[in-house]
């Protein structure tokens, strides 16, 4: 499987008056990730399925995948909370796959220690800024992944030659 | 969808198929392409079950309603199964949370529907449509009425021509069923035959009208 892990793009800052699963992506966060996906799709990278938190930044920012994804995508509530077990069993029928799961910081930092180390805990150690990429390999088990790398959003826009 | 889930109400099988679509045609309206796979699964979980209850409706010889009662109790615990999952509050939240529609983009969408719509009516002239056709054709007439419905304009003749097409998938999907159990049944079919033709004419009698409101200039929404 290779898996890219996708923090979410930049999105309106936490306030009192604004749920946050309510929180939109930016017209700024907006414009930066879509050169994020030109990265990505200058780097040959086609998605088979991406599956996304149902919170609005995370949906928003799975729908500026579309270019580049030839599959389904699927909402999972799984992304909106540590991940465990449970997310590693829903991935296991994509396992011959090129999935994007695009979720919330510090839990995707946390899946990412799980899977390439078996320990969730150095998930601080694997920081992901807001539209920055994780891609790895192997099967989407504890331990069972590498990095093949991992992408911030400037060298992202970078390879897509956008600012 | 919790009366669905513990007690099987068709009414309420029904208002979920329904409920998703009108919701992929608002995502469609909106130019949204996440949550439509989710509503699509969700509306595939309970149709074929929304089918075996219209079935039901009508007289069915004992071997087929046997059947159809069978497939229901059978398809009761998957369906309940899909209905408890958590993904279903997250994705109503999700819905929830979607930006309000853009009158713009809608009103493109629907004239792109309407040329759509106009281009496949042509089926009607054919002296013996396919049912996949007049099928494709009842979901165009569908979309453009749910569609027409969220921007809060009248849908004008589309419900009629929807119900005339419904009603000959109904008794097109009747017919296949009799052949998928092999049952003979002369006389439902000779009554399902001649229903599918009255339909059809019915859908056919209705077109001209249908085919010069979608072509309506000045109407002001949604096809200027």
């Amino acid at each position: 499987m290779d898996l890219l892990l996708i923090r979410h793009a930049i999105a309106e800052d936490p306030h009192p008056d604004l749920a946050d699963a309510a929180r939109a992506v930016t017209r700024r966060g907006r414009k930066r990730f879509r050169g994020c996906v030109r990265g990505l799709a200058a780097l040959g990278l086609r998605l088979d399925r991406v599956i996304h938190s149902p919170l609005l930044r995370a949906v928003q920012t799975a729908e500026f995948l579309t270019p580049v994804l030839d599959g389904p995508s699927e909402l999972s509530e799984l992304l909106a909370q540590p991940p465990g077990e449970a997310l590693l069993r829903a991935l296991q029928p994509y396992a011959d796959q090129r999935v994007a799961l695009v979720g919330h910081e510090p839990w995707l930092g946390e899946l990412t220690a799980l899977l390439v180390t078996g320990k969730r805990t150095v998930g601080a150690n694997m920081p992901f800024r807001k539209g920055g990429v994780a891609w790895l390999r192997g099967d989407p088990a504890p331990g069972e992944m590498f990095v093949r790398a991992f992408l911030p959003p400037g060298v992202l826009r970078a390879i897509a030659g956008v600012r | 969808m919790t009366r669905a889930r513990w007690r099987d109400l068709p009414e309420d099988v029904h208002q979920i198929r329904v409920a998703t679509r009108r919701l992929i045609t608002w995502l469609d309206l909106a130019g949204q392409r996440m949550l439509r796979d989710d509503l699509r699964r969700l509306r595939r979980a309970v149709e074929a079950r929304r089918a075996l209850q219209v079935l039901l409706e009508r007289p069915l010889p004992p071997p087929v309603e046997a059947w159809a009662r069978a497939q229901l109790v059978e398809g009761r615990g998957p369906l309940q199964e899909v209905l408890a999952a958590p993904a279903i509050p997250a994705l109503i939240t999700a819905l929830a949370l979607v930006p309000p529609l853009r009158l713009g983009s809608a009103r493109r969408e629907l004239s792109r529907r309407a040329r759509q719509m106009l281009r496949r009516g042509k089926v009607l002239r054919q002296d013996s449509p396919r049912p996949a056709a007049l099928h494709r054709l009842r979901v165009d007439v569908r979309a453009m009425r749910y569609g027409l419905e969220w921007i809060s304009a009248s849908p004008g003749p589309l419900l009629a021509m929807q119900e005339a097409l419904g009603a000959h998938q109904d008794d097109h999907e009747a017919e296949q069923t009799l052949d998928h159990l092999g049952v003979d049944a002369p006389e439902l079919r000779a009554r399902l035959q001649a229903d599918r033709a009255a339909s059809l004419e019915s859908a056919r009698a209705l077109w001209p009208d249908l085919k010069r409101w979608l072509r309506a200039p000045g109407r002001g929404e949604p096809l200027d």
